[in-house]
């Protein structure tokens, strides 16, 4: 029996007359470094906060850590560390005022040496106040308030949004020094694809409120294809391949992304419609989940177990 | 200590709307009461009423009893700002989440909030108002008890204004539908009382069930509260 850390069955959320979520199913392991991918507005920071309780969902439900997420109980919070969107903290304080605040409610589990560890890697004074901090500043201080009480469960909405390259770069490797340290379950939202292929091992895909994909890493990299047939003139009609997302075609090229399609189901097609030759093309994770999210309709297209 | 924590963190961010709340009314009170010392009316009204003064009269001469007034401009809209200040700026700025996802009960983030907005009205608006009302007890023509109560229904008002805001300010209703109803209803409720000139016991009690009211549909409201 798989240990699940957050569980959603069925979780669904309108905001007004809008979808924002629609019929969820997340089941995230325990020890996972779970990416979760989206464009802005998919419903990834909407999904977070109906896992914490700060919103009410219309439809279906879910659990954090075996509890409702309606009704987290004060202990349960306490395992769940949160780093907020935009990283917002109260701008008064300084950060050793904010370092109090924050260890008031985790009086046992709080771990001085990491948090001044990394208050030092981020070369942070304390008595900087936190409206004179740069975002990217902020974001460093959220984590490290965050990380400090040594949580269970780590979640983190879109953490590096709005931070530069060199800064990305320094919170993204503070990060992955602390889950090398300790094995932390971390649900990462970003709409950044290179944070996350740097840190997550399993990933799930938000589009239009619909979790479209939930698998490892490596086998959505594996999995979505792009693949170009040639042709003299007689381009085919009709594409009819399994796992085809979407075609683009010129006069004598038919360029097909495809998502777990198998090589034989490939040459079986290029044979059958008599293409001249065929190629796959390189794909970055960028470009697949362009592919990925342009053509998906509003159906679960996949799901992998994870290995 | 975790909620001592929340007290004392919302005890700071309203310190500048507590300290002008306090000193508006310590300066301008010492001023009205630099008027009444020096007023030469006060002597003679004193003499007019020499024998024959009623309570009602010294209602109505008292000139301490405007300085009630300045606690009405003061309370009111100190209630109104501390409401929008806990409950509506943590939405502009976006802090509630960070407040809420701690490791304590959601209704005690709430009466933190409470708690230390009590203590703000009785430091700000009661003391100073009990100070006034010790000094003004040396004039020519005291105040009476019923001016004192006066100031401190004002105050009362002014707790009533903090929970309508913040009802207000946390139901998820639309603005142009029901948003704005708790405080309307406050509005009629206190209007109706002063249109009734009910005596200061039963318009005490009316006061003092409405702020239970509110502090119960406050506490409802919040636990049910989205935050977007």
């Amino acid at each position: 029996m798989p240990d699940y850390v957050i569980e959603t069955n069925d979780l669904t959320y309108f905001h007004g007359n809008q979808l924002a979520v629609d019929h969820l199913n997340l089941n995230i392991e325990r020890g996972r470094i779970y990416g979760f991918l989206g464009r802005n507005g998919a419903g990834k920071s909407t999904t977070i906060k109906l896992l914490l309780g700060l919103l009410r969902p219309t439809a279906g439900s879910s659990r954090v850590l075996g509890c409702d997420s309606q009704s987290l109980t004060p202990e349960i919070r306490g395992r769940i560390g949160y780093v907020t969107e935009g990283h917002m903290l109260y701008r008064w304080m300084r950060i050793s005022q904010l370092e109090t605040f924050q260890k008031a409610f985790f009086p046992k589990q709080w771990d001085q040496k990491l948090f001044d560890d990394m208050l030092d890697y981020f070369e942070l004074s304390k008595k900087k106040k936190i409206r004179q901090l740069s975002n990217g500043q902020r974001a460093q201080v959220s984590l490290a308030l965050t990380v400090a009480p040594n949580p269970e469960l780590l979640i983190m909405d879109d953490p590096t949004l709005g931070l530069d390259v060199a800064i990305r770069r320094q919170f993204l490797e503070g990060m992955i020094q602390l889950i090398q340290a300790q094995g932390r379950t971390i649900l990462f939202s970003s709409h950044i694809l290179s944070d996350i292929e740097r840190v997550a091992d399993t990933i799930g895909v938000m589009d239009k409120s619909v979790l479209r994909a939930d698998c490892s890493l490596v086998e959505f990299r594996e999995s979505i294809k792009k693949c170009r047939f040639h042709y003299k003139d007689n381009l085919p009609q009709h594409v009819d391949i399994e796992g085809l997302l979407h075609i683009r075609r010129n006069e004598t090229e038919l360029e097909c992304t495809l998502v777990k399609t198998s090589e034989e189901k490939i040459v079986e097609f290029a044979n059958q419609t008599n293409a001249l030759e065929y190629k796959f093309l390189d794909l970055n994770m960028e470009d697949q989940f362009i592919e990925f999210t342009q053509s998906a309709t509003k159906e679960r297209l996949f799901h992998w177990e994870v290995n | 200590m975790p909620f001592a924590m929340l007290v004392k963190k919302e005890l700071r961010e309203a310190l500048p709307w507590a300290t002008l709340a306090f000193f508006v009314i310590i300066i301008l009170g010492l001023l009205q009461h630099l008027v009444m010392i020096d007023s030469d009316w006060y002597w003679e009204l004193r003499y007019r009423y020499e024998n024959n003064i009623r309570d009602s009269d010294l209602f109505k001469y008292n000139q301490f009893a405007t300085t009630t007034l300045i606690i009405a401009i003061t309370a009111i809209p100190l209630g109104l700002i501390l409401g929008f200040c806990q409950f509506w700026l943590p939405y502009i700025n976006g802090t509630w989440a960070f407040t809420l996802h701690r490791s304590v009960q959601r209704e005690a983030i709430l009466w933190s909030k409470i708690i230390s907005s009590l203590i703000i009205f009785a430091i700000s608006c009661l003391c100073p108002w009990l100070f006034l009302y010790y000094l003004s007890l040396n004039i020519p023509l005291p105040p009476l008890f019923l001016i004192f109560l006066s100031g401190v229904e004002f105050i009362l008002l002014g707790i009533i204004a903090y929970f309508s805001i913040a009802i207000c300010v946390t139901n998820n209703f639309k603005w142009y539908t029901t948003k704005f109803f708790v405080l309307l209803f406050s509005i009629i409720i206190i209007l109706t009382c002063y249109s009734y000139n009910l005596q200061h016991d039963t318009f005490l009690v009316i006061i003092i069930s409405l702020i239970l009211f509110l502090t119960f549909k406050l506490m409802y409201q919040f636990k049910i509260c989205e935050f977007k």
